[in-house]
């Protein structure tokens, strides 16, 4: 069974989003507070985390930086509608999604179910090893070295370096990109992969010289990786 | 340089110029004339000529060159009284100037009538004299004493005589360019230090205009130079208002986005509730009354929205009576304490006068109280009272709603009256205490808090009589 924690204040809203989750088929969990939410996280195994972003105690924003410190748990955002600094933010802070608020509760089952796909994916049909210059991505492990070391990745960053890697030397548009790495269709004015895949370039080091591995932004077309 | 400067400038250098033209025309006019008569005329001249002329017809001319001799001798300086005679001699040989000469002889040919300040006088011995005093007695008397000494040059004195003609003063190129340099000079600084800051003002006025409201003067690199004059005052007036709006702007924007987020968590509920009720069909019924509870507190938000901008609107409702405020405050009070009974805490009402009237707006007043006092009994704990005491203080009325529970950080006393600010579990939407507020301010009082010794937060309402 699949477990989710909705950490949100409203606690009426939690319990009603818990409750539908329910109905479609997840275990799902409300934390009104989300310092109490980072316990929950410690102690039990929670697939997916849906995270509000305006909370009174401790920001949204706040709680993703403590959650991404420890786990790789994927996150799905809930942001205030029109604030793109949040959602860039967000992303950038390593959540997997964002779902504006106030949105239809068959849209944020929809995106919870885009990623527990990405996340599961891979699992379910192991892959061979990818190996790009000194760069090695893993999909069975869902795990990326370079150089023989291990680099951290969120989901959704791994999943778009593999959608890239599996490509290498090939334009990947932004839409493929989106459908295969975040497993949703691209929507217009949508930052989410650049975003995420700007986090890779720096946690991969790919902006180095040295590094024989580049990603190239195509203007109008997408993104390609290829070896020098 | 704007069309101000150079109004300014040839303003200021035109006023210069005719200062100066009017001054040096001035100083020509009014210096010493060149004298028109070189003959002594007037009362003092009259009296001396008459004297001599006494002397002359009543003694003859020795008796007067006597009296002139000795009074030279004794006084070292000869009466200016000059005498010729009909031959042409002067009566103690001094020299008569060479214009007076000419006349003089004109005279005795006949052929003029003596002008003023001449006397033709026949003497006892049937001589003719002629009598005058020359207006300049130096010369006359340095040409007697020159002629006694008879040796200093003719040309000195003439040229000593033209000398004391005032003469006009000396213009020369350079000083003219010079005099020209510095009226341009001052004229262009005073130009520059009006239009200067009046430049600065228009633009600031354009940028201001263009929506860029946190342009100011002050922070344009003239700080150092503050003016304290009026066009100082004008400046620092432009950003003093362009503050006062931008700040308002912000006020209203930081409002508009609590008032859309705040309409979003009910919207959020509400879509859920439609959600589960497609979900599942079965609790319909459940999913209906969340719905209607969404929709009630959509409208009570959009109430209370509508509430604080009509108070801030300070549109006057037209309601304005006269009012005991403390029965509009124990009708309050009564319909509190049923509240309060129902979730077992009380509402106690102390009050040391009976009458209170105010004119002002009953509703708007018994509202601004109901949100004060309800907001006590939500944070005053069970079994527990709020306290509301009304007491006369000075000119004003004092009316403390206090409760016993944990207070407001002193911190957030401040913003415990503006719109959306929320502490606590309790709190509602967050417009309570900034629509009492302002409701309180229209009628004239003030609204402060404060932590209690003991527990709990004193609000404090104060009302003019």
């Amino acid at each position: 069974m699949t477990k989710i924690l909705h950490i949100d204040d409203d606690t009426e809203l939690g319990e009603m989003l818990c409750e539908y989750l329910r109905g479609e088929g997840f275990e799902a969990e409300h934390c009104a507070n989300p310092i109490e939410g980072l316990k929950r996280l410690a102690d039990e195994q929670f697939q997916l985390v849906v995270l509000d972003v305006m909370m009174p105690q401790q920001s949204g924003l706040e709680t993703l930086k403590q959650i991404r410190l420890k786990y790789n748990t994927p996150v799905l955002m809930l942001t205030a509608r029109g604030d793109n600094i949040d959602r860039i933010v967000g992303l950038e802070l390593g959540a997997d999604d964002y779902v504006p608020k106030p949105c239809l509760p068959r849209e944020i089952v929809a995106r919870v179910r885009a990623i527990l796909r990405r996340a599961s994916d891979t699992t379910n049909a192991p892959k061979q090893a990818l190996q790009l210059g000194p760069l090695e991505v893993q999909p069975a492990k869902r795990k990326v070295l370079l150089n023989g070391q291990e680099i951290e990745l969120t989901s959704a960053e791994f999943n778009l370096l593999e959608v890239l890697a599996s490509h290498a030397g090939q334009v990947v548009s932004k839409a493929n990109l989106s459908e295969q790495g975040l497993g949703r269709p691209l929507e217009r004015f949508d930052r989410s992969i650049d975003v995420h895949l700007s986090s890779l370039r720096n946690k991969l080091n790919l902006n180095d010289e040295d590094l024989p591995v580049t990603l190239h932004t195509i203007r109008g077309q997408g993104y390609q990786l290829s070896l020098d | 340089m704007g069309k101000l400067f150079w109004k300014f400038f040839f303003g200021f250098w035109l006023c210069l110029i005719a200062a100066a033209v009017a001054t040096g025309s001035a100083l020509y006019l009014m210096r010493e004339k060149p004298v028109s008569s070189d003959l002594a005329e007037g009362p003092r001249a009259q009296f001396m000529l008459e004297t001599i002329q006494e002397v002359l017809e009543g003694k003859g001319h020795h008796a007067l060159r006597d009296l002139l001799d000795r009074n030279r001798q004794r006084t070292g300086n000869a009466i200016p009284v000059f005498a010729v005679s009909s031959e042409g001699e002067e009566i103690l040989n001094r020299e008569v100037p060479d214009n007076i000469q000419q006349r003089i002889t004109a005279l005795l040919g006949g052929l003029e009538q003596p002008e003023q300040g001449i006397l033709m006088v026949t003497a006892k011995d049937q001589s003719r004299w002629i009598l005058f005093i020359p207006r300049n007695r130096r010369p006359a008397s340095e040409a007697g004493t020159s002629e006694a000494n008879g040796n200093t040059p003719a040309p000195e004195k003439r040229r000593h005589r033209e000398g004391l003609e005032p003469p006009l003063p000396p213009i020369s190129g350079p000083g003219l360019v010079a005099a020209l340099l510095a009226s341009l000079l001052f004229a262009g600084v005073l130009a520059y230090t009006f239009s200067r800051p009046l430049n600065t003002l228009k633009n600031a006025f354009r940028e201001a205009g263009k929506g860029r409201l946190g342009v100011r003067i002050a922070g344009n690199g003239n700080r150092g130079n503050k003016r304290t004059d009026e066009i100082g005052e004008l400046l620092s007036g432009f950003d003093h208002m362009a503050e006062e709006i931008e700040t308002r702007i912000e006020q209203q924007k930081a409002l508009l986005h609590d008032v859309s987020h705040e309409l979003r968590s009910p919207l959020a509920r509400l879509n859920l509730a439609v959600g589960l009720a497609r979900q599942n069909p079965a609790q319909l019924d459940t999913s209906l009354s969340r719905i209607e509870t969404e929709a009630e507190r959509l409208d009570n938000l959009i109430g209370q929205l509508l509430n604080l901008s009509r108070l801030d609107a300070q549109q006057s409702s037209g309601n304005t009576q006269q009012h005991n405020v403390i029965e509009l405050l124990l009708a309050v009070v009564e319909d509190a304490q049923f509240e309060a009974e129902q979730q077992g805490k009380q509402v106690e009402f102390h009050t040391s006068v009976n009458q209170w009237n105010l004119h002002c707006d009953a509703e708007n007043l018994q509202g601004a109280f109901d949100n004060i006092i309800r907001n006590a009994i939500k944070h005053t704990p069970e079994n527990s009272a709020a306290n509301v005491r009304c007491k006369p203080l000075g000119k004003t009325l004092q009316i403390e709603i206090n409760d016993q529970g944990p207070g407001v950080p002193a911190e957030l006393l401040p913003k415990l009256f503006t719109p959306f600010f929320k502490h606590g579990e309790h709190s509602g939407h967050g417009l309570g205490l900034a629509i009492a507020k302002k409701s309180i301010l229209r009628a004239n009082g003030s609204l402060t808090a404060r932590n209690g010794t003991a527990s709990g937060l004193i609000v404090t309402v104060q009302l003019p009589g």
